[in-house]
Parts: C-alpha cells; sequence; structure tokens
C-alpha cells in the first residue's frame, strides 16, 4: 500500500512538474538529476550528475540506442550544442549550416515530435557556423543565432513566440557580430552576448525580457570613455574595436545575484600596439548583477593579450574548502594554460597554476596580476601554450564526491606568434598578425604526430585546493571535447578521434570506449526516462545516447 | 552620364518592384513555376533544405529584384541553373511565389462569402463556439488542435509534388481563404492536414490515448495528447492504432448563419504568421 502510495505521488509530482519549467525548478536542478535542464546541468556548470545507474562496475555494458543525424554541416562547423531533457523530452539544435533546426524529440527513443527552422542572414564567423544549444525557462524555448537575433519557441509545437534583430555598436557592419552562445536565462530575463573578437566588434552582454524580447540592459565588456576602465584603452579610439567578445554559457549564483561571463581577446588579437594598456575587460571573467547588469567585480586572466587567449571557458561555480574553512568559489582552467580559483563573491585572487607548459607569463605579483614574460614581435616568437591555449571552450567538470576538477587539456602545444600593422576596416577580419599551428584547427581524418612530437590531448584531474594533477588520461589526437561527471565516479569525455570514453573519475584508469567515428566536439549529459539512465554526446554529424544493456 | 545611368538603373529597380501584376498575369507566374521550378523545389516550393520559396523570405535576398536575378542568374556552386527568363516573365513568377507569403496582398476577385462583424466574431470564438479549447491564437488557446494564429493567410499548397505535370495551384485570394475556413467550420472532416490529424491507441490493458499525431515509424508513434503532453507510444504495446474522426464538430448547427459569418469575418483578420 505505502508502495503504491509512494508510486502515485510519484507520478503525480512528475505530472506536476512537467507542465513548466519555472526558473525555481532550474536553480534546484539537482534535485531532479533525471532532467537535464541547462548547459551544465545546473547553473552551477559544473556537469555533475547524481544518477547512479551506470557505474564504474557496469559502465561496460553500454549499448547505443539512438543516433540524430545533422543533415549538413560545412567544413569548419562542428556539432557543439548540449542537449536539454525535460521530463523525456529532449531538445537540442542542429548548427546553422545553412539552416538551423530546433528538435523536441523522445529522449528514450530518439524519435522527433517538432522541428522548427530557421535561416539565418549571412554572418561572418571565423570557426564556424557553430551554437552551443538551447535554454528553457516556463514552456519556452531561446535560440541566439549568428545573425543576432533571439528567438524564442513555443515548447510544446516549436512554434515562434518572438524573433527578434539584436542591435550591436556600430564599429562595423552587422554580420561582424554573431551569437553562437547559449542564452542565459535568470528569472524573467533572457541574456546573451555576441561573437566575433576577430572582426574588430565591440563586445557586450545584453539581457531580454523573457515574455517580450525588449532590452533590460546592456553591460560594454569595452567601455567607451567616461566608463571605469576605458583608460586601459590608449590609442586613438582603440575601444571602438576592442573585442571582448562572448561565445560560452555563463553561470549564475543565486544567492549573490551575479551571473559570470568569459571574456574574449582583444582586438587587433596578435598586434597590442594599437591598444597600449590592460585592455579591460577583454580575456577576463566579468561578475553582473542580474538585475541590473551593473558590474560588481572582474579578474582579468590575461591582460593586455596578444596571443588569442580568449577567457572564453565556463566557469565553474563550487563551495570547497579553502585553507580549513568553507568558501564559495570559482574554478577556471583558462586558455592561457592557467588554473585559477577565484572567490566568487569578491573576486579575490586565490591560486594561479600552470596546468600544461606556460612560458608567457613568469609569475603574479602580489594582486594576482601574471607578470608578463614575452612580447609579440615583427618577426615571431614561439610561445606556449599556442593559439588554442591549453583549454578553450569545451567545458570542464567538477565532482564533489572525488573533490576533484575534470579538464579537457592541449599538451605540448605551443605556436609562432606574428605581428603585423593592421588598419581597421569593416567586416574586414582584424588580426594583426599571426600564429602556426602545427595541427590543424578542426578534425582531419588522418593524425600523425606522436606524444613525444608534442601536440596531444588529455582529460587532466586537478585538485582545486592546490592546482596538482592528481591523474592524466592521454589520447594521441587533441581534444575538443567536454566532460561530464558523475556520483558514481565516472568521468565521460571524447576526442578528435571520434573515441568517447569512460574514466575512472578517481583515478582516470580507462573502464569504456567506443568509436564514434567522427570528432566529439561537445559535452556529454545524462539523465533518465522511466527509471533507465541514458548518457548523450554529439560527435561528427550525430548525437549519439547510450544506455545499459536490458 | 555615370550618375544618370545609376539614376536610370534605380528608377528602373524601384519601376520593377512596384510593378503590380493581374490575376491573370500571377497565375501565368504559376504556370511557368510549375514547368520549370517544381522539379527541384516541388509545388509546394520546400523541397530543398533551407529553401522556402512561398514563405516570403530568402537567404540571399532581401527583395524582389534579388530574387529575380537569383532566378535569372542562379546560384555558382549550387544546383540553382540560371533560367532565360524576360524581365516580365521572372516579375509575375516572382509575384506567384510571393501570393502565398504572409503579408501578402491577395486579389478579393472570386465569389466572397457574406462576411459579418468582426468584434462579434471574435466573441464568439472565445464563448459560444469555444474554439481556443483546442485551437490558439498568439499565446491563448490549446496547443492540441491547429493553430489559428494566422488563420486569415494564404495557405501554401498541400500537395508535395515534385515534377514538371500537372496545374498549378492557384494564387489564393480572399475569397479562397474564406471559403477554405467556412469548410473547415462547416465540414471539418472534410480536407485534414496529415500534420493535423488525431489519431486513437487502444494500449493492452485497454486504456485509451487520443492525440495529434506528431510522427511515427516502424515501431513507435509520436503524440500531442489532450493534455499537451508529447508522448511516444510503442506498437508492440498498442491493440489498435489508426486515425479518428476530427475531434472538432461541425458548426452547420451549433451556430447560425449569422454567427458563421461573424466568425469567418474575424477568423480572416488572423494574420499573425505561425513559423
Amino acid at each position: 500500500m505505502k508502495l503504491r502510495l509512494a508510486l502515485f505521488l510519484m507520478l503525480l509530482a512528475v505530472t506536476l512538474t512537467a507542465q513548466q519549467v519555472s526558473f525555481e525548478r532550474v536553480l534546484n536542478a539537482s534535485k531532479e538529476p533525471h532532467n537535464w535542464l541547462t548547459y551544465g546541468g545546473t547553473l552551477s556548470n559544473q556537469r555533475y550528475s547524481l544518477l547512479n545507474q551506470i557505474t564504474a562496475d557496469n559502465v561496460k555494458n553500454l549499448e547505443l540506442q539512438w543516433v540524430l543525424q545533422v543533415r549538413s554541416m560545412d567544413g569548419s562547423t562542428k556539432f557543439e550544442a548540449t542537449p536539454l531533457v525535460v521530463d523525456g523530452v529532449m531538445y537540442t539544435v542542429k548548427p546553422p549550416s545553412p539552416s538551423y533546426e530546433v528538435v523536441a524529440l523522445d529522449a528514450a527513443s530518439g524519435r522527433i515530435y517538432w522541428t522548427y527552422s530557421y535561416t539565418p542572414a549571412e554572418s561572418k564567423v571565423c570557426c564556424g557556423r557553430n551554437n552551443k544549444g538551447l535554454a528553457i525557462q516556463g514552456d519556452r524555448l531561446y535560440l541566439a543565432t549568428i545573425d543576432t537575433h533571439l528567438i524564442s519557441l513555443d515548447a510544446k509545437t516549436g512554434r515562434e513566440i518572438f524573433n527578434i534583430k539584436v542591435e550591436s555598436p556600430n564599429t562595423g557592419i552587422p554580420s561582424d557580430y554573431s551569437f553562437t552562445v547559449t542564452p542565459m536565462i535568470v528569472r524573467d530575463k533572457v541574456i546573451v552576448g555576441p561573437a566575433g573578437g576577430e572582426y574588430g566588434i565591440r563586445g557586450y552582454v545584453a539581457a531580454f525580457d523573457a515574455t517580450t524580447g525588449a532590452e533590460r540592459w546592456r553591460f560594454h565588456v569595452i567601455p567607451e570613455p567616461g566608463e571605469p576602465g576605458n583608460e586601459t584603452w590608449g590609442g586613438k579610439d582603440s575601444w571602438r574595436n576592442g573585442g571582448g567578445s562572448i561565445w560560452t554559457p555563463a553561470s549564475y549564483d543565486p544567492e549573490l545575484n551575479l551571473v559570470y561571463w568569459g571574456t574574449g581577446n582583444p582586438g587587433p588579437d596578435w598586434n597590442g600596439d594599437p591598444r597600449p594598456g590592460d585592455n579591460l575587460y577583454s580575456c577576463s571573467v566579468i561578475a553582473l548583477d542580474a538585475d541590473t547588469g551593473k558590474l560588481k567585480w572582474h579578474y582579468q586572466f590575461s591582460p593586455h593579450d596578444e596571443f588569442d587567449y580568449d577567457s572564453t571557458q565556463v566557469p565553474v561555480l563550487a563551495d570547497i574548502e579553502w585553507q580549513g574553512k568553507p568558501r564559495k568559489v570559482m574554478l577556471f582552467a583558462n586558455r592561457n594554460g592557467l588554473f585559477y580559483v577565484l572567490d566568487r563573491a569578491t573576486g579575490e585572487f586565490l591560486l594561479g597554476k600552470p596546468f600544461v607548459k606556460v612560458t608567457w607569463m613568469s609569475g603574479f605579483d602580489a594582486k594576482g596580476k601574471p607578470i608578463r614574460a614575452v612580447q609579440s614581435s615583427t618577426t615571431g616568437i614561439r610561445v606556449y601554450p599556442g593559439n588554442q591555449g591549453g583549454t578553450n571552450w569545451y567545458n570542464p567538470a567538477f565532482n564533489p564526491r572525488t573533490g576533484l576538477f575534470y579538464v579537457p587539456t592541449w599538451e605540448e602545444t605551443s605556436s609562432v606568434f606574428t605581428k603585423r600593422e593592421q588598419e581597421y576596416k569593416p567586416g574586414v577580419n582584424y588580426a594583426g598578425g599571426g600564429f602556426t599551428a602545427d595541427v590543424g584547427l578542426t578534425s582531419t581524418n588522418t593524425y600523425t604526430r606522436t606524444e613525444e612530437e608534442g601536440y596531444y590531448g588529455a582529460v587532466k584531474a586537478l585538485d582545486p585546493r592546490t592546482g596538482d594533477t592528481k591523474w592524466i588520461f592521454k589520447m594521441a589526437q587533441v581534444t575538443d571535447s567536454g566532460i561530464l561527471t558523475t556520483t558514481t565516479n565516472l568521468v565521460f569525455a571524447g576526442g578528435r578521434e571520434g573515441y568517447f570514453y569512460a574514466l575512472d573519475a578517481r583515478d582516470g584508469r580507462l573502464l569504456w570506449k567506443t568509436m564514434l567515428g567522427g570528432q566529439v566536439a561537445n559535452g556529454p549529459i545524462t539523465y533518465a526516462v522511466n527509471g533507465r539512465q541514458y548518457v548523450s554526446i554529439a560527435a561528427g554529424n550525430g548525437l549519439f545516447t547510450f544506455a545499459l544493456r536490458q | 552620364m555615370k550618375r544618370l545611368l545609376v539614376l536610370l538603373f534605380l528608377l528602373s529597380n524601384t519601376l520593377f518592384a512596384q510593378h503590380a501584376y493581374t490575376p491573370d498575369e500571377i497565375a501565368e507566374g504559376g504556370r511557368l513555376f510549375q514547368s520549370n521550378c517544381t522539379g527541384c523545389h516541388g509545388t509546394a516550393g520546400d523541397l530543398v533544405p533551407g529553401v522556402a520559396l512561398m514563405s516570403g523570405k530568402f537567404r540571399r535576398a532581401t527583395n524582389d529584384n534579388e530574387v529575380a536575378g537569383i532566378i535569372r542568374k542562379g546560384v555558382p556552386g549550387t544546383a540553382m541553373q540560371a533560367f532565360n527568363f524576360t524581365e516580365q516573365q521572372t516579375g509575375i513568377l516572382v509575384a506567384y511565389l510571393k501570393s502565398f507569403a504572409p503579408g501578402a496582398v491577395v486579389a478579393s476577385s472570386g465569389n466572397l462569402p457574406a462576411l459579418g462583424d468582426v468584434t462579434r466574431g471574435k466573441q464568439i470564438m472565445e464563448a459560444k463556439a469555444n474554439c481556443l479549447s483546442c485551437h490558439r491564437v498568439g499565446q491563448n488557446g490549446s496547443r492540441t488542435g491547429p493553430d489559428l494564429t494566422g488563420a486569415g493567410l494564404p495557405r501554401p499548397p498541400a500537395a508535395r509534388f515534385v515534377g514538371f505535370v500537372g496545374t498549378p495551384p492557384p494564387p489564393p485570394t480572399t475569397a479562397t481563404i474564406v471559403a477554405q475556413l467556412q469548410k473547415d467550420l462547416l465540414d471539418p472532416d472534410a480536407e485534414i492536414s496529415p500534420n493535423n490529424r488525431t489519431f486513437r491507441a487502444v494500449h493492452r490493458d485497454g486504456t485509451v490515448t487520443t492525440g495529434r499525431l506528431l510522427n511515427l515509424d516502424q515501431f513507435t508513434f509520436q503524440l500531442m495528447d489532450s493534455k499537451e503532453r508529447l508522448l511516444t507510444l510503442q506498437r508492440g504495446d498498442l491493440r489498435e492504432f489508426g486515425p479518428m474522426k476530427s475531434p472538432m464538430p461541425s458548426y452547420r448547427d451549433k451556430l447560425t448563419q449569422q454567427e458563421i459569418s461573424d466568425l469567418l469575418a474575424y477568423l480572416v483578420t488572423l494574420k499573425g504568421e505561425v513559423r
């Protein structure tokens, strides 16, 4: 009788909660681990799941359940979207190559309920027509597009509710700006920002009314004269094309009401001469009041960057013991090759330590500002890590149970950076030089560089209290895969080779692998439908979903 | 001289863009479409991924002149070839495509049924006829039936025929739109889009699920049920599954002639784009 009552109450709860994804549900996403409600699973972006059906003992019995194929993608575009799962329905978006296709599908079988298609206007993108995924609130989905539209869809039917063009500063032509980011939703606002750091944009973060699409606030990543931080932009009007793009998802702390974004490189990328100074708030993490967009604090990882070290990594929020006391921190593995721990209430610098070979800096001053060791030159200079960084946009993960922070890394990578003079022209790549790339920026069918020759990928487990590496799982090729970790001591990750791995979160031991035949370029998720746990990962042109053999 | 040429060019573009074609000319544009375009694009103009010729929106063109330019010059590197049409032919072909687009100014020729009062029609829709218990207009009403936000817009051709035979669907007019809505009200089972069919499933334990069929394959069915839930049913779990009569009643005996006219008057004003 008790069992029946419990089952009835459970079903009732499922039925009641199946209606709307309230912001309260998203805030408490860890209490419904069968769903995946945001990019990182929760707004802290730990990408950590409490589902416990798949364990280190049985993960070897994972079996493919279904595949969703993307119709077509051009050469540099990757399937980067993290899907969402709400009560048995999965939502994801295929990259705009040429059209976006948002789909709602049965998360257990992969069969499609509806499809929404949008063909964006022409837009300049440096590195593929990519998209990181959707956001959901209430019964609406939100999509930010490469022609800087913000689109709201009815999650039940795929019908468009609004489709607004977001205006950008008039520093170039409109197509220099593009949205590739997952929108961040905080209560009644949808928050986005533009990519385009290679085209002389002036970055911003802007919030829109989730019901109407009306703009509510805007924060300029590159401050204008009269705003604090503009004094870090020497040269004539260099701030106008200062870059500071936004192209990876944000994190949110509800107690502090702060939304955290990593910001992109300054413009021009590889020549800092036209912009003397630190170039705030490029290559930084910014903490904005979610209601007003006002800057609460910032930390700049790479002042006056000349090596394209975008700080567009996913900030991971964790409550850990720090020097014997509990502390609300942010864990940040940066493209510049250093792992950071910051106090997320104040921005105080707590720790910075290389997690890969680093030569661009030699240490920190008393305030936590890096001491620059090399300058860009017109004849070329080799710098570690290389242009693609020690890590990049692919998400890390934090497992409170093991206490470890898992980072996808590029090991032993370097580039020779060369600067050149370049005048800003709207619509023209505004990079100010170039770099050598010892491996391609996207996957190819063959790869012949051995570990001894440098350039290989890895999953690294870091102890956030010290920055020390606890274990490393090496891959022959570099990786663009995000990481998922679970309460059952599992780590899931992939790589360019096309393998998808399950590792033991405690020691990095390989527990299971499968070959998916295409580059993994998104982060895995896990969810459950009718009591069965699934794991999904995109590779090449497909989204692959696994569960234990029955 | 160069300025004069530019001026003449702009003037000709303006004249071209503003050219109003007669219904007969637009119908001739339909015949050109049928005999030249449907081999790749299909009769509904939506068979090439990312291209919806009758949506009024084009990825590579922002106005009629640019659409005409694509038709005459083709798109290098794609299967879209150049067509050797005159300016008049290109113009009526573009006009035909646009006649199906949201916001199209449709001709009012034909036998238009008498239309009643729009305000009364809205009240009837929301109260006596109770349309919103199944249908949705904007953000109001149920999602279980077809969305009526754009009920007054031209409907794209239902058939997705590929090839160069047959008669092209005629350009819509106000009369054809109203006649279609009237038919929907009086005889709802007569013409139901495959996307709007209601199916009934009997499970092995005898329980019944009904809903709008969204998708199916060899092993499963996808439905939206009466509670707006997205469901997947396994064929193996079902005793029966098949289409049922439309749950929409005929309003022939439920509304007076005047009320139907009022309701039609309101429905034809609903021109919100449903994407």
